[in-house]
Order: structure tokens, then sequence, then C-alpha cells
């Protein structure tokens, strides 16, 4: 496709225009953080509003590819065929009662209050007794470095439990100390690390060499 | 919908009652798990993920499409979009082509490019911004401004002392760097790696930590449900 | 790829020496001949011989194949006479080498023959019999000393050697000026008993056999002299010598082993006789008779008593080392994986030379079963086949019509035969008709074939001059050339010879039931066990064999191929030659062209339909030359064929593990390893045994946890045990609580509801009790969610406080989309006045839209956090720009990280879960659900402490008796 004398076929094709964007907005975006403009900020304004939207759209994307997928089980009557069945209908009948009131009516919130949150509340709740077999199993004093992991859960863990402050207020006084010095030392040296890794990926991001948004 | 709703349902009225009910069986389903993983098990969990898929996928479509796509433009048709082309633009180069992603093996899937070329875009500015404004600097900032002189209080010195080492120590765990051939290359090694070797015992501890945190978490949760069952539940009978 | 002319071996294309017998691989660029093994030209589209149509692919067979027999058939096959070695046995003993070098079963290789011709001879050791010569000159030391008679040696034998002596020296006087072609150094030539082949030329070599030829082979200047010479040495020609003395051009040996000689050849040239004479002692003397005289057209002499038979021990049925030569025959690739498939069932010598003949197509009246295609064919297709239906040795009318030999050996051969001695015919009778017996025997079961000498013209002509060229040895091979051709009998015309001049062969009694194997028998009645002359009787295979295979019964290549699925070239190229290309018929067959009609569900079984039109040179009467080892098919359409794959035994015969060889892949030894390994114990045992155990640790520990979260719900008076007060001041949750109590009256707080359904048991007592405390305060809360679900969990909470007080004020702003984009928009511009709240009312319309223009006009940030990311994304995106202070009610999941920010001075207090809204509640003088939960929540806490703790004890308590 020739547009004002720009191949933009060959662009597309060789994703010049996909580097382009994704370059140019998030420099735009990246200055608008650190200069104060007017201007500026007007169109990080409208770039980040519009993100917002293509977000929404990837979600909904996401979402659909769910559906399809179910859908294909379902037409290749697949042996977990009836679960498909069972995840398109819940699916749909929640979108139809949740739908006209986005979230906040009083048919969402029941089923919000009766269905879903005691569904996922014990699936969480279920992982209680895999730790505890998982912890049995495997959380073995073998280096000194799980011995340190060991005594650090243990410590909080019992620490945590308030019973505790009826036989000693040392186990919270350690729980809190633990919590607030090495393992907050810990933390920030792992934080330090995540932040200067998220900076060198977004610039490598922002320079044209990582892009994950090209096929 | 609601209004339908509230007209059949009542606050505290049956409705309610057969919530609790639902819940109460919806969480047995659960638990059978414990016994044996089960066609029960796979119901409650398939009503799970279709629930928060037409949940998140509602409110998504009412919040940002309806409010923020459709509901602009339909106000604005009498005027032929004139103040909203823009986002007629955007919608037809970044958004729609996302859904192109459906097919994989299309050719089109190319279009799809530009709307997460735009994502990616933004969110790696945001990453940047925020790395460096939300966590590099205070974190620096409050590393380095630990108290470590013993006229602090108490022993806050020493935890000063020992947020500093462990910090810097959980830091230079992360070092892969071969140490050179002169002396004091080698001695610089070996105290990085004995600074590192320390700073990995720091991340333990709060690995530790973060184990029992996450424990204590799922313990609520086990609690929190168990509670429903023990006090909600019979509540419903004897209303 | 290349084809190791020794082997077989495929190999890869740039290879230089083969991978499983390192003979060196020459690319060739004729193309050879899948049926008949002749090589042709490059560009030749259909064989000169055969007619079959040469595909492409076939040509890197032949291109890599350029020392196949084929190319040369000048190629020798050595033989294994009885007795022949110094170290004999004593009478009545088995000769160690009779039978029991493993025979070269690969196309010959005259290489290193052409190699001895060229180089000098080197090797002391390897030339041990050499060393030991008559004083002769030196070419003719390996004659005279193969020649050398003891004193026992019947005087025409010591004429003949005196004769190729004198024949040898006038020869080199005669050409003394001729550059004597380079020996090949003994290094080069292969003395091991896998690369003597001459099993195109029908023989078996022995270590005795490999002493003679390494002592001559610095004689040995040509092809034809190394054919004339293993010939003679089996006995095939007996008036070889003469032909030897023709000089034909030696082709350097492929590879050289040092391997020397076990006997000098002397002793090899003189077997004792009643040896001799013992060991065929069973068989009857009358073939002898016919090896005497034999017919113009044949080359050998008749066998007319089978030869004494080598011990079982001495069979080696590999790959590598099938020689069958001293019956006649040359062996293919084919055959090779056939015999290596039957090799389980080879019970004794008989058995083996029988499947060996009837594989070559000996038996005029065979049988189905047909040698195989070069290219890894179906092993099992012999092996499936039962003797039951091994082809008979039926007697063959047209004896008369194979030309096989030259007529130049048959003078010395009728001389030598005339003069043999009687240990010589005993042996070459012994050996014939013991072929012939198996061979019979077989054929009691099957049909006999009517014409199957139709292939062999193609093999007598190869043998014809490979018999030729042995003759070319001097007269000292005579002696051993004379019971070797009585051995041997090179294709059909000696064993056929046999059958026209005496009375058939004993009558094979029909198979007993016992004899058959079990899957046979069930599948065969015993009364459908067929004699000889019911078999010779019929003209159509058993009736359960039809049912078996109906459409194996007789078919065509063209037919089989017809029927094949349409493969690409890739999966092409893994087909046998045979299959490959159909064979185009001379004239139109109907069979295959309606085969092809219906094509077959498998592969394998294509429908016959009736007897198809042979071409010309399959038909009866045309003279063929055929490979002692060649099957030929004896019903249907293919009657008279020969190379054609036995389906019938293919598709009825189960496959049985062989003894895995060299040439097989090594995906065949592993898929034979795994088939070889007994069954897996089933896994039932041990879910059954699981089953039975009910109530293990792990149920154990589930019921701990379940009673530690019950037994606090009991009303036992055990409310909120423990919980720290306000009286520790650094208590996070008092800070937390004192950031709330300093929210100014009537200020607007910011409320995120950043989680989702499943954090509400510990999140939703926190946001209920701060929501309390600031109504108290009467603070206005905006909520919003960067999550779809925290806006209802936002509205549910929000609606249910309002409802008790009417008066608070809230605004929801809902759903915030974008997440980290959302946020930042939020944080930069807050809200435009076009935005609406989870009502739809726009946010200008608010009541709170005058007072609030953006994050930093809240008097309080309240952050409900359910996980990690959310809160990270208010710390990096948000935080950064805002100035009003921020605190955060977070799981007890994450709140080590919430820790640092709030060290960081990033957050101004953080609250721990359900703990911390027990605290909350408390201090707020409303205690709810957070109170009532926090002893269940200890108990389980203990408990999984305990779990971890007796967990290490456990483990160090065993590790230390360990």
């Amino acid at each position: 496709m020739i547009l004002w004398g720009i191949n933009f076929g060959v662009l597309f094709r060789r994703q010049i225009l996909s580097v382009a964007i994704a370059i140019g907005v998030g420099v735009v975006v990246l200055l608008g953080q650190f200069i104060s403009n007017a201007t500026l900020d007007n169109i990080v304004g409208t770039l980040l509003g519009g993100g917002a939207i293509v977000a929404a759209f990837a979600l909904l994307l996401g979402l659909a590819n769910v559906i399809l997928f179910h859908t294909k089980r379902i037409v290749k009557r697949d042996a977990q065929m009836p679960f498909s069945i069972l995840i398109l209908a819940s699916a749909l009948i929640v979108f139809l009662i949740v739908l006209p009131s986005g979230g906040t009516g009083s048919a969402s919130l029941w089923v919000l209050r009766y269905i879903y949150q005691p569904l996922e509340t014990s699936f969480l709740a279920l992982l209680v007794f895999f730790i505890a077999t998982a912890v049995y199993r495997a959380l073995r004093v073998r280096t000194w470095e799980m011995a340190l992991f060991a005594l650090s859960a243990v410590v909080v863990l019992i620490g945590s439990a308030p019973f505790m402050q009826i036989i000693s207020p040392w186990f919270s006084a350690a729980r809190e100390w633990i919590v607030n010095v090495p393992a907050l030392a810990g933390a920030r040296g792992i934080l330090l690390g995540a932040a200067l890794g998220i900076i060198a990926t977004g610039l490598r991001l922002l320079t044209g060499i990582d892009r994950p948004y090209s096929e | 919908m609601d209004a339908l709703f509230d007209s059949i349902c009542s606050p505290g009225g049956a409705c309610d009652v057969l919530g609790v009910w639902l819940a109460a069986l919806l969480t047995i389903l659960v638990l059978t798990y414990l016994i044996h993983d089960s066609f029960l098990f796979r119901l409650a969990s398939s009503l799970l993920v279709g629930t928060a898929i037409g949940f998140a996928s509602a409110v998504v479509v009412h919040r940002v499409l309806w409010d923020l796509v459709v509901a602009p433009l339909w106000a604005d048709l009498p005027n032929w979009f004139s103040n909203t082309w823009a986002l007629l633009i955007f919608l037809v180069f970044f958004c729609f082509p996302l859904w192109l992603r459906l097919a994989p093996n299309s050719r089109a899937t190319t279009w799809s490019n530009l709307g997460l070329a735009y994502l990616f875009g933004i969110g790696a500015a945001l990453a940047i911004g925020g790395a460096l404004s939300g966590i590099l600097a205070p974190q620096l900032v409050a590393t380095m401004s630990v108290s470590v002189s013993p006229q602090a209080n108490g022993w806050d010195w020493l935890n000063g002392i020992l947020i500093v080492v462990g910090t810097l120590g959980a830091f230079l765990t992360f070092r892969f760097i071969q140490p050179g051939n002169r002396p004091w290359q080698r001695v610089y090694d070996v105290i990085t790696r004995t600074w590192g070797t320390v700073g990995r015992g720091f991340i333990m501890v709060a690995f530790g930590a973060l184990l029992a945190g996450l424990i204590f978490a799922r313990v609520s949760a086990l609690v929190g449900q168990l509670y429903f069952l023990i006090h909600d539940l019979p509540a419903t009978l004897f209303k | 790829m290349l084809y190791c002319p020794q082997c077989g071996t495929p190999n890869k294309s740039n290879s230089k020496f083969c991978k499983n017998c390192a003979a060196l691989l020459q690319p060739s660029t004729d193309i050879r001949c899948p049926i008949c093994g002749t090589s042709n030209p490059q560009d030749a589209a259909t064989c000169k011989s055969c007619g079959t149509r040469l595909s492409t692919s076939a040509a890197g067979m032949g291109a890599s194949d350029k020392l196949s027999p084929a190319d040369a058939p000048e190629t020798i096959t050595p033989f294994n006479p009885p007795e022949l070695s110094q170290d004999a046995d004593a009478p009545g003993e088995k000769p160690s080498g009779t039978f029991g070098a493993r025979p070269a079963f690969s196309r010959s290789n005259s290489e290193w023959l052409r190699r001895i011709g060229k180089t000098p001879r080197a090797e002391p050791a390897a030339a041990t019999p050499t060393e030991t010569p008559p004083p002769a000159p030196a070419p003719a030391e390996p004659a005279s000393s193969i020649a050398a008679p003891k004193t026992d040696t019947p005087d025409w034998l010591r004429e003949l050697q005196a004769e190729a002596d004198r024949q040898q020296a006038a020869q080199k006087a005669s050409v003394p000026e001729q550059p004597a072609p380079p020996k090949p150094q003994l290094s080069e030539i292969k003395l091991t008993g896998d690369d003597y082949d001459y099993s195109d030329i029908g023989g078996q070599v022995t270590d005795e056999m490999k002493a003679q030829l390494e002592a001559e082979a610095g004689k040995v200047e040509s092809v034809e002299d190394e054919v004339a010479l293993a010939r003679r040495l089996l006995g095939l020609d007996v008036g070889a010598e003469t032909a030897a003395a023709a000089k034909p051009e030696t082709s350097a040996p492929a590879r050289v082993e040092t391997t020397p000689p076990t006997e000098p050849l002397a002793q090899i040239a003189t077997p004792p006789a009643p040896e001799i004479e013992t060991r065929v002692a069973p068989t009857p003397t009358e073939p002898i008779e016919p090896i005497a005289t034999p017919p113009a057209p044949e080359p050998v002499a008749q066998i007319v008593t089978p030869p004494a038979k080598p011990q079982l021990s001495e069979i080696k049925l590999t790959g590598d080392d099938y020689d069958y030569s001293d019956i006649g025959g040359q062996v293919t690739d084919e055959m090779k994986a056939q015999l290596e498939a039957e090799a389980s069932k080879v019970e004794s010598v008989e058995d083996e030379v029988a499947l060996a003949r009837r594989l070559l197509g000996l038996e005029v009246e065979q049988v189905p079963a047909a040698s195989k295609p070069k290219t890894e064919a179906p092993e099992p297709v012999i092996a499936q086949k039962p003797k039951a239906l091994q082809e008979p040795s039926a007697p063959v009318a047209p004896i008369a019509e194979t030309p096989v030999e030259t007529v130049a050996a048959q003078p010395v051969q009728e001389k030598e035969q005339a003069g043999s001695p009687e240990w010589l015919a005993a042996l070459a009778a012994a050996s014939s008709a013991a072929v012939a017996a198996n061979v019979l025997r077989d054929a009691a079961e099957t049909k006999p074939e009517p014409e199957p000498i139709e292939t062999a013209p193609r093999e007598a002509i190869e043998t014809a001059p490979v018999a030729a060229e042995a003759a070319v040895e001097s007269e000292p091979q005579v002696t051993e050339t004379v019971p070797v051709a009585a051995v041997e009998a090179p294709a059909q015309p000696t064993i056929v010879r046999e059958r026209t001049s005496e009375p058939p062969a004993p009558v094979i009694p029909p198979l007993a039931s016992g004899t058959l194997p079990e899957w046979l028998r069930v599948i065969v009645p015993p009364d459908e066990v067929i004699a000889k002359d019911q078999v010779a009787a019929e003209d159509e295979p058993p009736a359960w064999v039809k049912e078996l295979a109906p459409s194996v019964a007789t078919l065509g290549p063209a037919a089989l191929v017809s029927h094949l699925p349409d493969l690409n070239e890739t999966e092409r190229g893994d087909l046998p030659d045979w299959l490959r290309e159909p064979v185009a018929p001379a004239t139109p067959e109907p069979e295959p062209a309606a085969a092809s009609t219906e094509p077959p569900e498998i592969v394998r079984e294509p429908q016959y339909e009736g007897p198809v039109e042979l071409p010309a040179w399959m038909r009866a009467g045309a003279p063929i030359t055929r490979d002692a080892f060649e099957v030929v098919e004896t019903t249907g359409p293919l009657a008279g064929v020969s190379g054609v794959l036995p389906l019938a035994v293919a598709l009825m015969e189960p496959h049985t593990l062989a003894t895995p060889t060299p040439a097989r892949s090594e995906g065949g030894r592993i898929f034979q390893t795994i088939l070889a390994e007994p069954l897996a114990p089933a896994a039932r045992a041990e879910r059954a045994a699981r089953a039975k155990n009910i109530f293990t640790l792990t149920h154990l520990l589930y019921l701990l946890i379940a009673l530690a979260a019950l037994i606090p719900f009991l009303p036992l008076g055990l409310d909120e045990l423990g919980l720290v007060g306000k009286e520790v001041v650094n208590s996070p949750s008092a800070v937390f609580y004192d950031q709330l109590t300093a929210v100014p009256a009537n200020s607007t707080v910011l409320m995120a509801f950043e989680y989702t359904p499943g954090a509400s048991p510990e999140l939703d007592p926190a946001a209920r009790v701060i929501l309390e405390n600031l109504i108290a305060r009467q603070a206005n809360v905006i909520a919003l969610s960067s999550n779809p679900s925290g806006a209802a969990i936002a509205q549910a909470l929000l609606g249910r406080a309002q409802e008790t007080h009417p008066e608070f004020t809230f605004v929801n702003l809902g759903y915030i989309p974008g997440n980290a984009q959302g946020l930042k928009s939020l944080a930069k511009d807050w809200r435009r006045a076009s935005d609406v709240d989870v009502n739809g009312v726009p946010w200008s319309q608010t009541p709170l839209s005058k007072t609030i223009h953006g994050m930093d006009d809240f008097a309080l940030h309240v952050l409900l956090l359910g996980d990690n990311p959310a809160l990270d994304t208010w710390m990096m995106q948000v935080q950064p720009a805002v100035q009003a202070p921020m605190v955060a009610a977070t799981t007890a999941a994450i709140d080590p990280q919430a820790r640092v920010y709030v060290n960081a001075k990033q957050l101004n207090a953080s609250l721990r879960g359900l703990t911390g809204a027990a605290e909350l509640e408390l201090w707020s003088a409303n205690p709810g659900q957070a109170v009532k939960t926090v002893n269940a929540l200890s108990f389980v806490s203990l408990v999984l402490a305990g779990i971890i703790i007796a967990a290490n004890v456990v483990w160090l308590m065993r590790r230390g008796k360990a």
C-alpha cells in the first residue's frame, strides 16, 4: 500500500511501523515523566488515555481467546467438553448479569458475594493443606541457606500468631526484628536489582533491540 | 437486570439465604479435593473460571468499551464524529487489529503489532520512569540514610548496619563477574564474593519471611471460609 | 548413501570407510540392479540383464556399490572344504574350519585382489602358508603350496599342480616386461571371516581358505585371478586353474587384515580322505556320478552327496557372514535380512543350507519366498516363514536350460571330476546332497515351481564369469576345487542336474504337528500339513495360506507397488528397491491393474487376482542364471520369478527377534532390546497397595490443620488471645491506626480496593474497620480500583457502610482501565470532567469534584493491596507524583515488601492482614470477624510451624542414625 509516496507495505512487512510507534510513544511518555511542560503533558495524557483503551481491548482479546479455546473443545467433542460447556455457560450468564451495571449492581454483587468470592477463597484456602505437606516433605535444612530459610519462616510464623504473645512478647519482637531488619535488607536488595532490570529491559525495548510485539 | 433482581430479591431475603447455601455448597465442592480429585471439584473450578471470565469481561465492556468508546462516539454521532475522529483512527489502527490475533495464521495479524507496539512503548516508558523514581531513588536514599551511628536509639545503629550490609550483600549476590589476574582484583573479588554470600543469607531470611506471610494469608482464607460455614450458614437456618 | 561392498551397511555419502567393517568405500557411478545385481550404466533406465526399471534412488546404492559383485562379476566365492586345516581335527571330529568361518555375505570385494596384484607381498606372518612353497616361482607359490599334495595326494592332483606351476612360470617368463601390478599389501587384504565374501560365486570361506588366499595373494593380479582362486578353493571349478592363467584384472582390496592363515595351503590342499569320507558317509554316493560328467552348460561338478554338515556353532547367521557359495548362489542384503530373521528357526546346518538354497532359488520348484532387495527389507519375512513353508527342493526339469558356466572350465572340470578322488567326490556329493535333501524336504510343504530357472540366467551369467575367472587359478586348487565345486554347485544347474540324474530326493514326510510352532499349529490344522507330493500336486498355496494372506499368494512387483500409498520421495526412499519402482512387465498384467483399482488397506497386502503376464525374462524357457540363494516363486503369476519378497511369510509368520548384527541400525537394536525386556510390572499393584492405605501421613496433616482451624471456633472462651495492644508503640498496626485517626474531619480519603475476592477474608475486615474509622471522622471516601472485581468489592462495602451511616458520602469511580497507565494518568491529571463513576454520573457532577482536583487533595491514600504487582504499581506510578500521606493495608503475604516501602518512607504505615484488622477492631471498639477468627489463625500458624520443626527434627534424627 503506497500512500503519499510511502510504501506502507514494506514498512509493515519489515515491522518498521511497529518499532517506530513503540519507540516514539515510549520516548514521549518517558520525557513527560521528567519534563514538566503543558503541551507535553497534554500529549502524554492523551497517549495514556489511549493506552488504557488499547489495554482494555487487549484484556478482551485474552478473554475471547479463552472462549475460543473452550469452543473448539466443544466442537471437537473433547473429553473435557462438559467442563468447557460449563465454563462458557457460566461466563455468559455472569456476563449478562454484570454487564448492565458494570459490576456494581445488586445482581452483580450477589454473584460476587455468593459465587465468585466463595469459590476463589476456597481455592486459596485449599492451598494451606498443600503447603503443609510441601513443607513437611521439602523443607529440609540441608544447607546453611535452607537453615536460615526455615528458621526465618518458623520464627515469623510463630511470631505472627497473636496467641504467642501470651506466652512471651519476645516471639512477636523476634518476628518484628526479622521482618524489619534482615528480611527488609534482603527484600530491598532484590527490589533494587529488579528495578535495574526493569530499567534495562525498558531501555532495550525503547531502543528497538527487543521487539516483543513483532511476530 | 438489577431492577429485575431487586424486584425479586430483597435484602436479607430468600435470595440471600439461597446465596449462603450456594456459597456453602461451592466451598464444600472445592474442599472435596482434599479427598479426591473428583468431578465435583472440576465442576467448581469450571464455575470459577467461567465466573471470573464473565465478570471481568462484563466490567471491561461496560467501563471501557461503552463508557470510553461507544458513548462518546454515540454522543458525537450527530456531528459525524467531528470531535472524535482521532478516537476513530485510534480504534481502527490500534484497537481493532488486536482481535486479528485470534486468527494466528492470518497474514493480517501484522496489523495487530501496531496496538501491541503502542502498549509496549507506553509500558516500557512507564516502567523506566517508575523504577527510577519509585524504587531506585527512594530505596537508595533510604539505604544511605540508615542510621549507623551508635548514638541512635537502642540498637538501631546495629540494625542500620545490618540493613546496609544486607542490602548491599543481597545486591552483590547477583554479581557474575570473573575476577582479574591482578592481586587487587583478586582481593576485590574475594571481598565481593564473601559479601555476596552474606547477602544470600539475608535473601533467604527474606524468603522465609515471605513464605511465612504467604502461609498466613492462606490460613486467613481458610479461617475466613470456615467462619462463614460455621457462623453465617447456621444463621440462615434460624432466620 | 554409500553401501559397503563388504557388509552392505549404508554409510553417508561422504564416508570413506564403512562404519561397520571399516571397508574402503568407493563411490561408484554405476547403478546396480536391485533384482539381479547387475551393474548398469548410470544413465540406464532399465537393467540390461533383467529389465528392471532402474530408479534414481537406486543409483545411490549402485553408485556407492562400485565394488559390488554386480559390478565385478569376476568376484570369487571361496570355499570351505572340510578337513583342510593342517591342525586338522581328529578323524571323525568336525573340522574346525569347514563351515566355521563366518562367510562373507556382502557382495564381493575384488579391490583387495587388485591391490594384491599391484603390491608385493610383505607380511611374513600372513604369508605363513606361502612360506612353505614348493620350489616354484614366486607367483606360483600359493598355487604350489596349495597344490603340493601330501603323499597321499592322487597323481592327477600332483599333475595339475605341476602344470599350474609351469603355466605360471611360463606366464611370468612371457611377460617379464610388464610391470607387475602393484600387489596390495597384506594389510590391505581383508583376511577375516567378515571380509572374504565370495558368496556371489557361491562359497563359504574358512580360515584355511583365508590362509590360502593370503598365500596366493601375491599371485593374484586381477579380478579374474581372484575369482579363479576363490572358485578353486571353493571347488567350484575344477578346471579353474586354466582360467586363472588368463590373468584377469584385479581389483584392489578394500581392506586388508593381517590375520595369518591357520594352516598352510598345502595342508588345505590335501585333506585327509578318510575324514571326508566319514563326513560324507551318511550321504549317498550316487551324486558323485554327475560331477564326473558335467553337461556343457554346467560348469561345476554335480553334487551327488550332501557334504559333511558343519556344526551348528559354525553357522554364523549374521548379515556379514552369509556365504552360501558352496551351495551356489549370490547373497544379497535382502537375503541376509531374511536369513537373519529366520536365524532363530535354523536348528541345524541342513536347515540353514535349505534356507539359503531357498532364498537363492536353487530349487526350481520353489516357493513364494523370494530374495530380499538390498535395502532394509523386513527381516521377519523370512523369520515368519515357517519351515513348513520353505521351498521344496523338487526336481526341476529345465536343468539343461541353464547355461550357467563357461565351457572353458568344463574340460578341466571333467578331467578333474573324472580323476577326482573318492573323498573329493564324496565330499562334493555330501554337500550337494545335504543341500538337496534340505531343499527337497522344504519343498514338501510348498508347491513346486515349474519354472524357477527363469531367473537363473541372471545369476548364472554372473557366476559363469566368476567361475571362469576362478578357473583361471592354477591347478593346485584343483583338488580343492573339485570338492568345492561339488559342494558348491553354483546355481541350479548342479542341483538341477542332480535331481534329473537321480531319483528324486527322499520324500519328505508331512510335517508332524509337533514340528510346527505353536502359532502355526493354531493357524494350520495338522491335516493340512502338506507332504511333498501333495504340494507338488497342487498348483496353489495351501488353503490356510490363502486364508491368511489370500492376496499374497502371488503378485508381482508392479502390483505391489501399485498398491502402495502415494508416497513422497522421502518415503519412497525408505522403501526397498524392489518396491520403489514397479517392474514393468513385458506383457500387460491384468491382475496388478485390477489390484491397483482397489488399493489395499495396508501397503503389504496387495490383492492377488490371478496370474499375470510375466515379462520375457521371467518366462519359462529363457536362459537364466540364478543365485543359489535366489528365492523363486513357485505359485501364482510370478511362478519362476525370483527375487520376490515372500509376503505370505511376512504376513503370517510372527516376528522373531533375531540376533542383532552390526548392520542393523541402532534404533533396531534398541527396539529389539525393548521387546526383549520383560514387561514392566503393572502399576495396578502399586495403585492397589496405595489404595489400601486410607489414612496416610498426608491425611494426618490435613486432620491436624482442620482441627487447629475448627477448635478455636468452639465456645471455649478463647477470644482475642494475645492480640497486641496499643501499648506497643512501634506496632505497625498502631502506626496505621494513628494515621487513620489523623485524618481531618470532612476531608476526603482515597481508598483503592486493589484486591480480588480471594483476599476478601483478609482485607474485607480491614476495609470495614477503616471505613468505620473514617466515617467516625466524617471523612468522605472516593473509591477506585484498577481491578475489575475491586470496584464491585468497593461498591459492596461502601454501600453497606452507607446503609448503616446514611450521612456517609462516597464516590465510587469504579474500574480504572489500563492498570499502570490508568493510575499514571490518574496521578498526573486526575479525572476528566466527562469521566463517569459506577453510576454513570460524570465526575464534574459528583459532590466531591469541587474539592478534589488531584491526588494531592486527598487527606490520606488508603491502599488495600492483595498482591505485590498492585503494590509495586502504586509505588512506581502514583507515589512519586503524590505528596499526600499514603498507607497500605496488605495481606500477610506482601507485608514484608510493604515494610520496605514503609522503611523508605514511601508508605507511612502498613497494616498486616487479618491480625492487623483484628487489632484495629479492638482499638476501634468494634470487634468483628477479624477478632473472632484470629485465634484460629494463631492455632493453624502454630501447627504449621510445628510441622516444619518436626519434619526437620525427624530428618536430622534419621540422618544421624544413617
